[in-house]
């Protein structure tokens, strides 16, 4: 109690000084006058009275500062004198107080940024409750060598019943639709995803608004039910609550809305749509809508594989225990169904799939800021050490008269923490700013990106860092001054720097050298990647992307039915496709137009196929990938005709079925025979093989071409279709608004979507590797400019400090060359010292770059060459200036300094 | 200035102003008159140790203070014995007395 009352009392006098200040005058003018009174009533005149008073009194000053002692802890006061003292000497010497600030500004900046990406992808806890119980169960086919495909619906059901690993598996896939409300706007095609009910209750998610779908919900023929992604429900809904239980129309047809989920409930359903071998198109980033899917053994038989599904394990259960019943499983149903055969599963952990791929890549930005900081660091660390130098003389005179050399240490610590608190300070402003640039220039497939934010976990780490920092810059100048000479530095002459010690001056070649070897690993790093991304940039899609639009449109099937058993002749929707291809053609400026099943390097899905005449070896081959096209495909996109003929138009519903083959196709299937003229049998039916293109890629511009087969569209109709349009001059999204009159003349229902230029679309395929590689090359440009200025200042301060001795070499007959190359030589030496120990570590460390280079090696000469002729040449020109400064060291002047 | 008696000893200051607050609230002069008054002018008071040591018995929460007008009212600072502070009152006077005794029996030998 009492120790609580007197610090209440010290806090008040130490933080309202003044006031606890004004009260003690008070109470000594007061103690005067009484004794002045006293004075006078024992007959003294006032005068009189008033000095003798005040001799008695004594200094007043003094005996203020032992009451003011007694009202404020020692620690608390001498802290306040540090960071007074402090704060003078960053204002004495602005300049320097700017460059350390901002350097550390931009270092701590890089950092907090990157880290809060890695925090908010990595690190924030998951939506799910338990989410190292949520697995992915792929089936594997062994004909194939596939790891990652889909699962049948029987499957997934026998699965879920036989399994007592996991304790709810769903079923999912992605599903774009047509949302529209009566009278409200046009209707718009947004990002679906179909699950299965009990999705629901394998991801666990609270719903913002209704309910979860029911059981009954995802039988088939019962109610049509979607919910409703939060980000739609906001954008599209205002957030009214009130939606829930009303009827919306999904791809023309009513659907009751049951309740809206979070935002948070979609992550990784992106990353699972990619890690498929093949999956339906989950085009956004978030899902807009949540549909009930209602398949049946009839509608979803075993041998088509669309379902993405989800498990969760048992309490108790592991990813391994599941994976061996779950193997025991596939065994048994591939005894008991023929078409399961050669069929497996791998059950992988949910969170390895959805951030298994930008772990390696995060990791790698956090270690090339890290180096960034390092470097920043010993910048900093080197000019603070120069400037220890010249302060040897106070620390001399203050230990002198007394000073503990704690004391000095503490004094250096505040001085260092000023300056890092400042630096901090620059740097989370900077990278509160930063963090946007981040997120907008991420590839969008990095999950939950966009929720980036400098968050208080995020302020806690840069705290910690930056904290770390302040030790050790305190402790180099404490370190620096262990072994002073008082006797010798206060007799040195005033005006003249104090040298550094042997062991500082070793000290600070040693940072120099590790800048250097940590700015060549970064751009060591980014050569690397900058290298591969101008590969992947330079790699032939198999098709020419400029001027050229890609559009979407998919009709419904209210008006557009799929009739199987009247396949392919389905006379809406070629009817459609036909007069859609006509219209866009006869727009001005449109050089060429065709019709895909799916976008250009969209990798669209696969089946399994037979070479007629070849059927037992064919049972073996892995599916295909399949692909639909229309006339005029092939001079629109600039593929190549190898032999035969293209699809014309006369290919449709009532000509014989024909199909083409890419080029790698017929080398794999037809390497010694011509394969015009030979039949394909796929979906029941045998096509006849009549021309031969070149190789187009599928799933993104670094992944090897694969065989395909290009049917006609018009024989085996899809109701999604892709529009592409080449346009003789002129930006091709200028075209966009007479491609969208002409789709509404045919039917005002259907939006058109997936609009871009294909040019941007290629160059988005490659958005994660130009990510990492920009931003390394960033880190490496600034790590490289910090460098010279590193090896820049300390070059100069050692000419400052050898001005006289070289003076005398002059003076002696040194000529000017040989004084550059003593100067130079110097800053050299270290650098190549730094280069020798960069590389080497590189060398050691780059394969860590192996999954994410392309078309270079990790060890790649031209790239390390390139980086040690860069950076020596760097260091060369770094060292020039104060080289030739030493040249104009005037011998008369150093001969005067010394006498 | 009067001949300097017996300084306050190291240490009983704080005895001292206890005892004199212990009679009466009163302001530092006032604590230090009192002192000086009862002991026949044998002890006097220095007031660069008796202000610090005023502030460091209020830190401690021995006494308290507030200000008020004085007898020929000027505004002062008043100081009071908290109850605390009279517990270490009798603390300390018992170990003074214990002390004294000591010395006693010390000088009382040969």
């Amino acid at each position: 109690m009492d120790r609580i009352h007197g610090l209440l009392v010290r806090a008040r006098s130490l933080w309202r000084r003044s006031a606890a200040e004004r009260d003690l005058n008070d109470e000594l003018r007061f103690h005067l006058a009484m004794e002045i009174e006293a004075g006078m009533q024992r007959g003294l005149s006032p005068d009189e009275a008033r000095r003798r008073a005040l001799v008695t009194f004594g200094g007043v000053e003094r005996f203020r500062e032992e009451t003011r002692d007694t009202d404020r802890p020692r620690w608390l006061e001498e802290a306040r004198v540090d960071l007074a003292h402090g704060w003078r000497l960053l204002l004495a010497r602005p300049a320097f107080s700017i460059a350390v600030i901002l350097t550390l500004g931009l270092g701590i900046g890089a950092n907090t940024a990157i880290f809060s990406v890695v925090n908010a992808v990595l690190l924030r806890p998951s939506p799910f409750p338990d989410p190292d119980r949520l697995v992915m169960i792929w089936e594997t086919d062994r004909a194939s060598g596939t790891h990652h495909e889909p699962a049948s619906w029987p499957d997934v059901v026998d699965i879920s019943e036989r399994s007592r690993t996991l304790q709810a598996v769903g079923a999912m896939m992605g599903r774009d639709v047509t949302i529209a409300q009566a009278g409200r706007g046009d209707p718009e095609r947004v990002t679906g995803l179909a699950i299965t009910p009990s999705v629901l209750s394998v991801l666990d998610v609270h719903m913002i608004a209704g309910r979860p779908l029911t059981t009954d919900e995802g039988r088939p023929g019962s109610q049509r039910v979607v919910l409703l992604g939060e980000q739609f429900w906001r954008t599209r809904f205002a957030a009214d609550r009130g939606i829930v239980g009303r009827t919306i129309m999904v791809d023309e047809r009513p659907a009751l809305v049951a309740g809206v989920l979070p935002a948070a409930a979609d992550l990784g359903v992106r990353q699972i749509h990619e890690r498929a071998d093949y999956a339906e198109t989950f085009s956004g980033a978030h899902a807009d809508v949540w549909l009930a899917l209602q398949p049946s053994a009839v509608s979803f038989p075993r041998e088509t594989h669309p379902f993405l599904t989800v498990g969760r394990l048992a309490p108790g259960a592991t990813v391994a225990a599941s994976q061996r019943e779950l193997a025991r499983i596939a065994a048994s149903l591939e005894r008991e169904y023929p078409v399961d055969a050669h069929r497996g599963v791998n059950v992988e952990s949910y969170g390895s799939v959805v951030f298994g791929a930008i772990r390696p890549a995060l990791a790698l930005l956090l270690g090339a800021v890290t180096m960034l900081l390092l470097v920043t660091c010993a910048n900093v660390a080197n000019l603070l050490l120069a400037r220890t130098a010249a302060r040897t003389r106070e620390v001399a005179v203050r230990v002198a008269l007394g000073a503990a050399r704690a004391r000095i240490g503490r004094q250096f610590l505040v001085e260092s923490l000023l300056f890092v608190t400042l630096g901090s300070a620059a740097g989370v402003a900077l990278a509160f700013g930063a963090v946007h640039v981040l997120v907008a220039l991420a590839p969008s497939d990095v999950p939950r990106i966009d929720t980036a934010s400098v968050d208080g976990r995020v302020l806690a780490y840069t705290a910690g860092t930056a904290l770390l920092i302040a030790l050790l810059f305190a402790a180099l100048p404490v370190l620096q001054m262990r072994g002073l000479d008082l006797q010798h530095t206060l007799k040195s002459h005033g005006g003249r720097l104090i040298s550094l010690g042997r062991s500082t001056r070793r000290f600070q070649a040693g940072v120099i050298v590790a800048e250097v070897a940590l700015t060549v690993m970064l751009v060591v790093g980014a050569g690397l990647l900058l290298r591969s991304l101008l590969r992947l940039s330079r790699v032939d899609p198999g098709f020419d992307a400029t001027r050229v639009l890609e559009a979407q449109y998919q009709l419904p099937s209210t008006r557009y039915p799929i009739d199987f058993k009247r396949f392919p002749d389905l006379p809406e929707i070629n009817a459609f496709h036909a007069r859609m291809l006509a219209a866009v053609r006869a727009i001005p400026g449109v050089a060429g137009a065709a019709l895909a099943g799916s976008p250009p390097l969209d990798p669209g899905f696969t089946n399994s196929f037979t070479i007629v005449g070849r059927e037992a070896e064919s049972a073996h081959y892995p599916e295909i990938r399949t692909r639909f096209l229309s006339a005029g495909y092939l001079e629109t996109m600039g593929v190549p005709l190898l032999a035969g003929r293209a699809i014309e138009d006369g290919d449709d519903a009532h000509s014989p079925n024909v199909i083409v083959i890419n080029r790698s196709a017929a080398l794999r299937y037809f390497p010694a025979t011509d394969p015009i003229g030979q039949s394909i049998g796929f979906w029941g039916s045998p096509r006849r093989i009549v021309g031969v293109i070149g190789d187009e890629k599928f799933r993104g511009v670094d992944a090897p071409s694969e065989p395909a087969v290009y049917a006609p569209i018009a024989q085996a109709p899809q109701q999604q279709a892709t529009l592409v349009l080449r346009v003789s001059h002129g930006d091709p999204l200028d075209l966009v608004p007479a491609v969208r009159a002409a789709l509404r003349d045919l039917d005002p229902q259907i939006p058109l979507f997936g609009v871009e230029r294909l040019e941007l679309s290629v160059r988005s395929s490659i958005a994660k590797p130009r990510f990492d590689a920009v931003l390394l090359a960033a880190f490496g440009v600034v790590a490289m400019l910090l460098a010279v200025i590193g090896v820049y200042g300390v070059l100069s301060y050692t000419v400052t400090e050898r001005m006289a001795e070289l003076g005398v070499r002059m003076a002696l007959g040194a000529d000017r060359w040989s004084i550059v190359r003593l100067v130079a030589g110097m800053g050299v030496g270290l650098a190549a010292l730094g280069v020798a120990l960069g590389v080497g570590a590189a060398y050691a460390g780059s394969r860590l770059l192996r999954s994410m280079v392309f078309g270079v090696t990790t060890t790649d000469p031209v790239t390390f060459a390139g980086v040690i002729v860069i950076v020596m040449l760097t260091a060369v020109a770094a060292s020039l200036e104060p080289a030739f400064r030493a040249t104009r060291a005037d011998p008369m002047q150093a001969l005067r300094a010394e006498s | 200035m009067p001949p300097t008696n017996a300084d306050v000893l190291q240490g009983t200051l704080d005895l001292l102003i206890l005892k004199a607050l212990s009679i009466e609230p009163m302001h530092g002069w006032g604590v230090a008159q009192r002192i000086q008054q009862i002991s026949r002018d044998m002890l006097q008071v220095n007031q660069g140790s008796l202000y610090p040591a005023l502030h460091r018995l209020e830190q401690r929460g021995w006494i308290a203070a507030s200000w008020g007008a004085s007898d020929n009212n000027r505004r002062a600072k008043f100081y009071r014995l908290t109850a605390t502070g009279r517990k270490q009152l009798q603390a300390e006077v018992a170990t003074w007395r214990r002390f004294s005794a000591a010395i006693e029996l010390v000088l009382a030998i040969g």
